[in-house]
């Protein structure tokens, strides 16, 4: 059985530490839930997971199937069997998506993919997602709409086959029917060969993938890691109960503070107001 | 692939041969000027009411060539270039636009390697009311190469109603490689539309990461994002019979 096991991982953003001690493990077969308030770290542990050049691990080590994959570059980690479907996929201007499709595929067979062979899969996988067709002939996520780009990731995912499946808050930007093709593209790679992380705010996609675990995280650590349950008091009640069941503070993210320059618009607000008294 | 199996059905200018200025310009045409090692001068002349494209493609070395487009009443150019041009190349267009309802659309890119040293400048002038232009220049810079993309738009004191765009962006691959973009406007009235705007930088990290992620190796990545600068004008050629043959002569240079 694969695994992708997590051990004491910091990260830094910039110089700001933004995961102080992650450890997880995850094998295949499962599916974990990630839940946690906004800005705590979650697509953060994906991106490191991932490779991100800005993000920069201090301490720990990512291994996978026993590996220690911590220092390798991303392509090779993809390679590996890691993917990860983003919350802001890039638009890539100029990159025809097919062509970027076709490369990623060859990327990891020794015989490139003849182009008859090719047409087949991605005719395949664009039925299982009801996405027109034609969106594969268009620039690589470029004008596309949040949905597509989200339907995007999840045809990539089934073109390349991972076994491990990172998807950042793939639900966000979906309506009804897309979010039931997504989830029904993710329940068709739920089995044995496949492990998924999924973060979500929402308990409706976790209902249709039905996760086998979950966990919360705050301040950059996992704070809690249970069964599905989590999901629906999370969804019923907030993170208050972290702090009333279990004393955990959730920190709160300082403020912008306001830009010293103003551009003036109160004060002729004020202004309007005082010339008319 | 070479720029000569794909020419049978191209206009090709080259040292020997005696270059016509007198072409019925009324039609597409696709041009190559190939291996000119000295300066030639080009003039068209593009009659009311006609619209040209010219599809150009530079393949040779010291590339040197200055263009002349006069375009009439209601007349229109459209110039796609895919310059692969080696060594020192200069290439300058000068649009003339002469008189109303004269449109130019003007879009290029071109590739530098090695210690290429390019200069490419795009001119248009307006000299009649309600003319418009879009001039987008794209420089990919490799090795030790250098790029220059320059262009003045000029709209004069009593030309209203025109609208024009200057645009150069410059790729820069390596640490040795170099670039200078200025797209110039030069507007002497209010009553016109005019933008323009530059950049010059490195490949993109996010793209990068985003196309790695998916397992390409970075040279992968890197030719996709290049080729990606070159399908923007490959794209004019889609309906050409060459067009594959074209497709296949970047893909090889890229």
């Amino acid at each position: 059985m694969q695994s992708l096991v997590i051990k004491n991982l910091h990260v830094e953003v910039e110089g700001k530490e933004i995961l102080k001690g992650i450890n997880l493990t995850i094998n295949q077969g499962e599916t974990l839930a990630i839940l946690g308030p906004n800005g705590h770290g979650k697509s953060t542990l994906f991106n490191a997971i991932m490779g991100h050049p800005k993000y920069h691990i201090t301490r720990g080590s990512i291994h996978l199937n026993g590996e220690d994959i911590t220092n390798l570059s991303t392509n090779e980690r993809s390679i590996k069997g890691l993917f990860l479907a983003m919350q802001n996929p890039s638009e890539v201007p100029g990159v025809v998506n097919a062509e970027f499709l076709r490369s990623a595929i060859n990327a990891r067979n020794d015989k490139p993919i003849s182009l008859y062979n090719f047409y087949k899969v991605l005719d395949n996988a664009c039925k299982i997602l009801n996405m027109p067709f034609d969106l594969a002939n268009r620039n690589l996520n470029e004008g596309f709409s949040g949905g597509e780009k989200k339907r995007n990731e999840i045809l990539q995912m089934i073109l390349l086959n991972p076994t491990f499946c990172m998807l950042d808050e793939i639900d966000s930007g979906l309506d009804v029917d897309a979010i039931n093709d997504v989830s029904n593209a993710i329940n068709q790679l739920q089995d044995n060969n496949h492990a998924f992380l999924v973060i979500s705010h929402y308990a409706r996609l976790f209902n249709l993938i039905n996760p086998t675990h979950a966990c919360i995280m705050v301040n950059g650590q996992i704070v809690l890691h249970g069964d599905a349950s989590l999901i629906n008091k999370v969804d019923k009640e907030g993170y208050e109960f972290l702090k009333t069941e279990h004393g955990i503070d959730i920190e709160k993210h300082d403020d912008k503070k306001m830009n010293s320059v103003s551009i003036g618009v109160c004060a002729t607000k004020e202004l309007a107001k005082n010339v008319h008294k | 692939m070479s720029i000569n199996k794909i020419i049978s059905n191209y206009i090709v200018y080259t040292d020997d041969d005696e270059f016509k200025n007198n072409l019925e310009l009324d039609e597409n045409k696709i041009i190559v000027f190939k291996n000119i090692q000295h300066s030639l001068t080009v003039d068209f002349e593009i009659l009311e009411n006609k619209a040209l494209t010219l599809k150009i493609i530079t393949d040779g070395i010291n590339q040197n060539i200055k263009m002349s487009l006069n375009l009439n009443k209601n007349s229109s150019v459209s110039v796609y270039f895919l310059d692969f041009s080696k060594k020192d190349s200069n290439i300058k267009i000068d649009a003339y636009l002469l008189k109303s309802g004269a449109n130019f659309n003007y879009k290029c890119a071109t590739l530098g390697s090695n210690v290429d040293n390019k200069n490419i400048e795009i001119n248009v002038h307006h000299l009649a009311n309600s003319t418009t232009a879009n001039v987008e220049n794209y420089g990919i810079c490799k090795d030790q190469s250098h790029i220059q993309l320059l262009g003045c738009s000029k709209i004069s004191e009593n030309m209203i109603k025109c609208s024009t765009q200057q645009r150069a962006k410059i790729l820069i691959l390596d640490q040795g490689a170099s670039g200078i973009a200025k797209p110039i406007l030069k507007i002497e009235n209010d009553d016109v539309i005019a933008n323009h705007g530059a950049s010059i930088g490195q490949l993109n990290e996010e793209h990068l990461f985003y196309l790695l992620s998916r397992g390409l190796s970075i040279k992968e990545a890197k030719r996709l994002i290049i080729l990606g600068y070159f399908n923007n004008i490959v794209s004019n050629f889609k309906n050409d019979e060459f067009y594959d043959d074209i497709n296949n002569l970047v893909l090889e240079k890229v």
